[in-house]
């Protein structure tokens, strides 16, 4: 494992058509991968960048899997262990947007989990854009998500959405109020940690 | 769509590659390539990593394999040989799971490597990377070394469900997990929990990870699938989503297990589960009991019985699925959700709830409803076992279906057409393997055929490590061939080969688990007489109820573990030829008396070490009447060679005889007639002489039917007339008398 120094570590989960950018957006955040991509041999790639919160550091692990077009909607065990879910979108294309119920009918199914969502339009450096801004923010408001348009060419909104993610996941962590999802998971020298996978780790 | 195996293998494989292990400063690399022209880098990058997932010392051959997951998803299979005696590994990349093909392929590239002709490890290559793939039931045939050798593996059959011993992946995993691991498991992937096996072994590593994939069939991992992690790749085990990923021990020693969160994890090598949830809890307690019961039968755990009692699991789980099919016509199929769950049984609707919502589930339903759509049918495993399952409501939804499409079929073609264009190209050849296997019965008897044919003495069949093999004309193996290595000098360890010595060249470096490899030829059976059939007669006269299909495997050992009595002359018992297998050991071992449980399990810790044996039937006492079978054979029985080729188990008063199947004398067209022709098979150390009605094949208005016939000179008894698709029901109908 990668040994460093961070209070807390979230796993992040992006979910969207292919083709609207996810893999940009992480890349333009982490500015290149870290680790270099695995996802044309594992089929999943990650990417970690460790932010301060305040004093705090904390590990932002963002989780892109490749050939999400195959399915029709993501399930709920998909996500089961993430802490924040971002759907993505290109407000440049139409279809990208309609599919956004689609991918949203099992998380809706799944409304008592508090799995922080977000919808992101992406590619705002686009001319030809389809879907107004207002569109995109009713349909987050509607679902109860946050709502942010991005653009990863320009690099805009990118480290704000990371950044406002983390925050709000720290929040979370500090007053407990956190999905519990593999909890009381013993660790190696015995202790119970009651949030295991914020790992609380002060090395 | 559901399935993660590309449909659109052009060749046998698609890159064989020689990696040099990793040194203190330097990383594993591959020093050649075949063939040069495949540039995909990221993998190209990647197979080292997976050729040497750790340090580690190798003592024996050993062969596992990896997969490597595209953007789409889709798998590419990686298999991979570690000799002692070489410093290299060697790897074979394909779009084709064919374990037990693939590492026989290695072990003919291991030989052909120290060829003193330079260029006969390239022609091998060269002559394998061009030929065309056979059918599925066909084998796939090439000659080189100059059209002196054979190399020929047998092309699996669509829907196949993996047998112990035959598929050496499921026998492994049988064999390290018990049933209860095994149940917990496959409880855990129905919840796409992150699962973690680990062992000491790649070989059992990825053979069970692979093997537990199997096992869901008809659903198909979505996540994550990592047969072998390597050490590089570890944080993949803080993945949030689902996974199936083989740890090997070392690797995992490393990892700290409170950051990977709550896994299940398999210990392969100790054989225990650890798992933080209750999911076997939480399945339906009849599905758990039938399985349980199922497995529990030992006797009945050969040939396909663990993948058939986990099919059937699934089956009373999901198999409902078709009630809440909808068919209006003049539109597609869709599947009814709350209908599926409102017709299912009280005690199943809580976990059908969650299980709509798995990832596995709903690939499931899409890859069904693009099947019926395109016209297929109900055709694979799966729905066979369904309609087993449920017989009155699979004709009543057959009627349905055959309505539907026949009046999509009126509205013109265009319907199926167009649906057929929009399936991508994965589904439409997927599509066309399920037409094969829908048409059954005339690719089977094709199949059947052509094996026949190929069976005929004028083709050379030996492989190269057969001991069969016209190994004379390779002379030599002494040399390294060391013209291709074009790398040659900057490989630092070069040299090695020298420790090759020309004796250990020419004979033939095969591990012992890879005698099996070979699916090629017929095994010539030699049987010695056994008497049975006066117990078999007492069977028979009681008039007992037919042989309960769940024990369906006939080749039971089991069944010699009780039976004392009958078998007179346990030493002649063999079955000396794997054709094209060296004989490694002496054939001696074989017929096995009395064994305990613990000691039948044990049989199967190699493919080698098992064997067909007939089956036994309870005595039960007291002379039978002579003229109820006369002194004609009688067939009770039957099976399927290693290679696949369908075996029966012929009794007569004195013995009982392992014949192979007679080709059908009548054409599958031919409609009208049945013809019989009496075939005259002898066994060799056999005294009798069995006569054997031929199969016959015959269509039956739309339905392919089988009817089987045994000839006992005074009247033809109509055995069984079934109308399944598939050789292998045929084969079971045989079980029933």
């Amino acid at each position: 494992m990668i040994m460093d120094d961070y209070k807390f570590l979230f796993k992040v989960v992006l979910v969207g058509n292919a083709g609207v950018g996810k893999t940009c957006l992480v890349r333009r955040f982490t500015q290149g991968l870290f680790p270099p991509g695995q996802g044309a041999t594992i089929g999943v790639d990650f990417m970690i960048k460790t932010v301060d919160v305040g004093s705090e550091k904390v590990k932002l692990q963002i989780w892109d899997t490749a050939g999400q077009e195959r399915f029709r909607s993501i399930t709920q065990s998909y996500y089961r262990s993430a802490h924040a879910l971002i759907l993505v979108y290109d407000i440049s294309c139409q279809p990208t947007f309609d599919c956004l119920p689609d991918w949203l009918r099992e998380i809706e199914e799944y409304a008592s989990s508090k799995v922080l969502r977000v919808l992101v339009g992406n590619k705002i450096d686009r001319e030809d854009r389809e879907i107004p801004t207002v569109v995109g923010e009713e349909f987050a408001e509607r679902h109860n998500m946050y709502f942010l348009e991005t653009s990863a060419k320009e690099s805009d909104n990118v480290e704000r959405l990371f950044m406002q993610i983390a925050e709000d996941l720290m929040k979370q962590a500090r007053s407990r109020d956190l999905p519990r999802y593999d909890s009381n998971t013993t660790t190696i020298d015995g202790k119970t940690s009651t949030i295991s996978d914020f790992s609380c780790c002060s090395k | 769509m559901g399935s993660r195996l590309r449909e659109d293998a052009k060749h046998f494989f698609e890159c064989f590659c020689e990696v040099v292990p990793p040194t203190n400063d330097k990383n594993a690399w591959i020093i050649q390539q075949f063939p040069e022209k495949y540039k995909d880098n990221e993998v190209l990058k990647a197979v080292p990593n997976f050729a040497y997932p750790y340090k580690f010392e190798n003592n024996v051959i050993q062969h596992y394999s990896f997969v490597l997951t595209d953007l789409e998803s889709k798998w590419t299979f990686g298999f991979c040989r570690h000799d002692p005696k070489s410093e290299t590994a060697i790897v074979v990349l394909s779009y084709l799971p064919w374990h037990q093909a693939f590492y026989k392929f290695l072990d003919t590239t291991a030989v052909l490597m120290h060829s003193p002709r330079s260029d006969d490890l390239q022609d091998f290559l060269s002559s394998i990377y061009n030929a065309r793939i056979a059918d599925p039931g066909r084998n796939f045939i090439v000659s080189f070394n100059r059209g002196e050798s054979v190399f020929s593996v047998e092309v699996p059959r669509p829907f196949q469900l993996p047998s112990i011993p035959e598929n050496r992946n499921l026998t492994e995993y049988y064999n390290a997990v018990d049933i209860n691991n095994m149940i917990v498991v496959f409880a855990s992937m129905l919840f796409e929990r992150r699962i973690v096996f680990t062992s000491k072994k790649l070989k059992r590593l990825s053979a069970c990870v692979q093997s537990a994939n199997d096992i869901i069939y008809p659903m198909n991992w979505q996540h994550i699938f990592i047969p072998v992690l390597p050490m590089t790749l570890q944080d993949y085990l803080l993945a949030p989503m689902p996974f199936l990923i083989g740890v090997p021990e070392e690797v995992f020693h490393n990892v700290r297990r409170s950051e990977i969160g709550d896994v299940v994890i398999l210990d392969a090598d100790a054989n225990t589960v650890e798992s933080p949830f209750d999911d076997i809890d939480n399945l339906p307690q009849e599905v758990v009991g039938s399985l349980k019961k199922q497995l529990r039968n030992k006797s009945a755990l050969l040939g396909d019985g663990v993948s058939r009692a986990f099919l059937r699991a699934l089956v009373q789980l999901i198999g409902g699925y078709r009630d809440a099919l909808s068919f209006k016509l003049g539109e597609k199929v869709t599947f009814d959700e709350a209908r599926f769950i409102e017709t299912r049984p009280a005690s199943l609707q809580p976990f059908l709830r969650k299980m709509l919502h798995l990832q596995i589930f709903q690939q499931f339903i899409e890859e069904r409803l693009a099947m019926l759509n395109n016209g297929l049918g109900f055709s694979d495993e799966f729905e066979m076992e369904a309609c087993r399952y449920s017989e009155k409501a699979s004709s009543k939804l057959k009627q349905q279906y055959k309505d539907w499409t026949s009046s999509m079929k009126k509205e013109g073609t265009a319907f199926f057409k167009s649906v057929k264009e929009k399936a991508n190209p994965a589904m439409k050849s997927a599509v066309k393997t399920v037409k094969d296997g829908g048409k059954g019965m005339k690719s089977a008897y094709k199949g059947l055929k052509s094996k026949l044919k190929e069976n005929q003495p004028q083709q050379p069949k030996s492989a190269p490590n057969s001991p069969t093999g016209k190994r004379r004309t390779v002379p030599g193996f002494s040399l390294p061939g060391a013209t291709y290595r074009k790398e040659m000098q900057s490989f630092k360890t070069a040299g090695i080969e020298s420790r090759y010595s020309p004796l250990y060249l020419s004979s033939q470096p095969v591990s012992p688990d890879t005698r099996d490899g070979s699916r090629s030829g017929s095994p010539s059976l030699v049987i010695p007489p056994i008497d049975l059939m006066s117990e078999m007669k007492d069977y028979f006269k009681l008039n007992t109820p037919p042989v309960d299909r769940s024990l369906k495997p006939v080749r039971s050992l089991e069944n010699f573990k009780s039976t004392s009595s009958p078998i007179t002359s346990p030493d002649h018992w063999m079955f000396p030829a794997r054709s094209g297998a060296p004989m490694a050991s002496p054939p001696n071992r074989l017929f096995l008396q009395n064994l305990n449980a613990q000691e039948t399990q044990n049989l199967l810790q190699s493919p080698d070490d098992v064997f067909l044996s007939p089956p036994s039937v309870p005595p039960r006492g007291g002379p039978p009447p002579k003229d109820l079978f006369g002194t004609e054979p009688f067939v009770i029985g039957g099976g399927h060679a290693e290679n696949g080729d369908p075996l029966f188990y012929v009794a007569n008063q004195h013995s009982v005889d392992i014949v192979k199947l007679s080709p059908p004398t009548c054409s599958p067209r031919r409609k009208t007639t049945l013809k019989f022709k009496n075939i005259h098979l002898k066994m060799k150390s056999s005294k009798v002489r069995v006569f054997l009605q031929s199969c016959c094949v015959f269509k039956l208005k739309t339905i392919t039917s089988f009817l089987f016939y045994v000839h006992d000179y005074h009247r033809v008894n109509r055995l069984k007339s079934l109308c399944n698709q598939d050789i292998d029901h045929f084969m079971h109908a045989c079980i029933f008398h």
